[in-house]
């Protein structure tokens, strides 16, 4: 377990940081996509909304638990965040509170589509992106 | 190796889209860097800078497999599915390459990975999942 530095906490709060979540595939190749709604819940833990069935909640489920989010701060800096799939929740205080903020911003961007899920995850290391520093491990 | 659609090497090509690398290590534990040097070499082959790569060369290396997302400011996504082809530290392309480089970070590249397409995905919030090639 790794406690998430004060740099992150606070990117994962700004409206404009991108997040790209990877996951591993059954054929081992990687699946890498953008993901809107990553925050931190207490020091060690992050959450995010599944909002399709898709590979990457395909691959959690199926046991393949590591994963790695890398996270742009604009407009020159970066962190790499990796832990470990802990819980998909489907209801509960944790599933509310992401339903109840982003299903109306998603139906507002005229996407059919509402939050399925909310997966948390166990941070266990965080890295600089940013260049020269990119690689120094934070935590 | 598959054609990318003219829209994702637009995007790839897009100085001001976000790119990312994802690895794995024979162990199965995924890492996912920003690179900002990613460029399509033509439809089937992608490369990039090695500025600072530390776990991702050494994943390319041994598991050979590795995936680019790209997001453009409008939110365009997508996912490029790739397979380590070589890394290179001179010759004609490398040393033209790197001059492109220098010119817009101020920074020498230790070398040039390549690679080949083999699976392209949309990323966007639109069409998330679905194969384009």
């Amino acid at each position: 377990m790794a406690k998430i530095p004060e740099e992150v906490l606070e990117t994962l709060e700004m409206e404009k940081k991108i997040c790209m979540l990877t996951t591993v595939n059954e054929d081992g190749s990687l699946n890498l996509v953008p993901i809107g709604s990553v925050k931190a819940i207490g020091e060690e833990t992050l959450a995010y909304a599944c909002c399709f069935e898709g590979r990457t909640t395909k691959n959690l489920k199926e046991g393949r638990k590591r994963v790695a989010i890398a996270i742009y701060k604009p407009p020159k800096e970066g962190f790499q965040v990796k832990g470990t799939f802990m819980k998909m929740h489907d209801s509960g205080e944790l599933f509310d509170e992401f339903s109840s903020k982003m299903n109306p911003m998603l139906a507002g961007m005229g996407l059919n589509c509402k939050v399925r899920s909310v997966a948390t995850i166990k941070v266990t290391e965080v890295y600089a992106l940013t260049i020269p520093i990119a690689g120094e491990r934070m935590a | 190796m598959v054609e990318m659609p003219k829209e994702v090497v637009e995007a790839l090509a897009d100085f001001h889209a976000l790119k990312v690398v994802a690895t794995v290590s024979p162990g199965g534990v995924p890492n996912a860097v920003i690179v900002a040097t990613v460029v399509p070499i033509d439809r089937k082959t992608i490369c990039f800078a090695d500025l600072r790569l530390g776990k991702t060369k050494e994943n390319l290396t041994r598991t050979n497999k590795f995936t680019v997302a790209v997001i453009r400011q409008n939110m365009e996504s997508y996912q490029i599915r790739c397979s380590f082809t070589g890394y290179e530290e001179r010759g004609g392309f490398v040393d033209t390459f790197a001059e492109e480089i220098y010119k817009k970070i101020k920074m020498q590249p230790r070398g040039v990975v390549t690679c080949t397409v083999e699976e392209v995905y949309s990323a966007s919030l639109t069409n998330p999942g679905a194969r384009l090639v």
